[in-house]
């Protein structure tokens, strides 16, 4: 399993524009300022991310999609559970330190932040690369960390040592919520949607 | 008083919906969290206009705007779906929708679009 280094070049770009996006969408919607920034895209190796994983034991709220179209892909939104609850509290108007508990508007508001981040990948993708790209509905999840991570990269470990991962960074209101966003775009999927790109552009 | 049937898997989205209605001055016919119970619901309930996101389980926004569609030629359907390409609205049309709002929306945007396609002064 490889990608050229251009590729994941034009990966990072894309992925990028699309972390603007959200951060534009995610601002409006909590009426703060939000900012989310790509940290890094890269491939790195399942064992080692695992491990990394496994050692954060704090329990998490987590959003997990697919990603369907120009390429196939999974896409992971976890933050822990303080940091969901804070975030509930900004997306129903409450003040900070409103919500104590887990209950259906922080399974919502996280299911909602991982609305916004894969619909703003998947319309970057579709404005800048001209192929659609659409999110199934996601599955919420509150669990450790490691948990979560594994059945992200249950079918990949099958066959794979290495997975493509974009890691992100969460800025809002001032105060940074550490929080992961993974992006595992398969591929195979990815590199026929590439391959075309440059294709057609070096025809035009 | 207009009645809205609100269509979201977001809980948190419907409140912010609901938030926005009541502001409006529209009632709230009930809620949905999937496009199968959103047909259940439509008939039901026969609220005034639905409000329809797309990416939801069981069935989504599309189908489930085609579904209400079928079942009442005169529905009024608003998508409110953060998917903003040009392949998703054009589908959103072909289902029978009023109009399409691309979230997070304005709620000026959401209100003025719902007096319109109700016909509410």
């Amino acid at each position: 399993m490889q990608i050229s280094k251009e590729h994941l070049k034009i990966l990072d770009i894309v992925v990028k524009m699309g972390m603007d996006n959200a951060s534009r969408r995610f601002s409006k919607t909590i009426r703060r300022a939000a900012l989310i920034e790509l940290v890094k895209t890269e491939m790195v190796d399942i064992s080692e991310a695992t491990e990394e994983m496994n050692n954060d034991l704090r329990e998490m709220v987590s959003s997990m999609l697919q990603l369907e179209g120009a390429f196939n892909g999974k896409l992971l939104f976890m933050i822990p559970l303080e940091g969901a609850l804070s975030l509930q509290d900004f997306y129903t108007g409450q003040p900070q330190g409103t919500s104590k508990e887990y209950d259906e508007f922080t399974e919502g508001t996280v299911q909602e932040i991982g609305n916004i981040l894969a619909s703003s990948i998947g319309n970057s993708f579709a404005l800048d690369l001209g192929s659609q790209l659409l999110p199934t509905p996601p599955q919420i999840l509150c669990d450790f960390a490691g948990t979560i991570f594994t059945s992200l990269i249950f079918e990949e470990g099958m066959y794979n040592d290495k997975i493509l991962l974009t890691e992100t960074k969460f800025n809002i209101h001032k105060t940074e919520i550490d929080c992961y966003f993974f992006l595992l775009p398969e591929i195979g999927s990815l590199e026929v949607t590439l391959n075309k790109l440059e294709k057609s552009e070096s025809f035009a | 008083m207009k009645r809205v049937l609100i269509v979201d898997d977001a809980s948190v989205v419907r409140l912010m919906i609901k938030k926005v209605l009541k502001e409006g001055d529209f009632e709230i016919a009930g809620e949905a969290a999937n496009g199968v119970d959103a047909l259940t619901k439509y008939k039901e309930l026969r609220p005034d206009v639905v409000t329809m996101d797309i990416t939801m389980p069981e069935a989504d926004g599309i189908q489930a705007t085609k579904d209400i569609i079928a079942f009442d030629e005169d529905a009024k359907v608003v998508i409110l779906s953060g998917i903003d390409q040009k392949e998703m609205l054009w589908q959103a049309i072909k289902a029978g929708a009023a109009s399409y709002i691309v979230k997070p929306f304005e709620n000026d945007r959401v209100l003025s679009t719902l007096n319109e396609v109700t016909g509410k002064q």
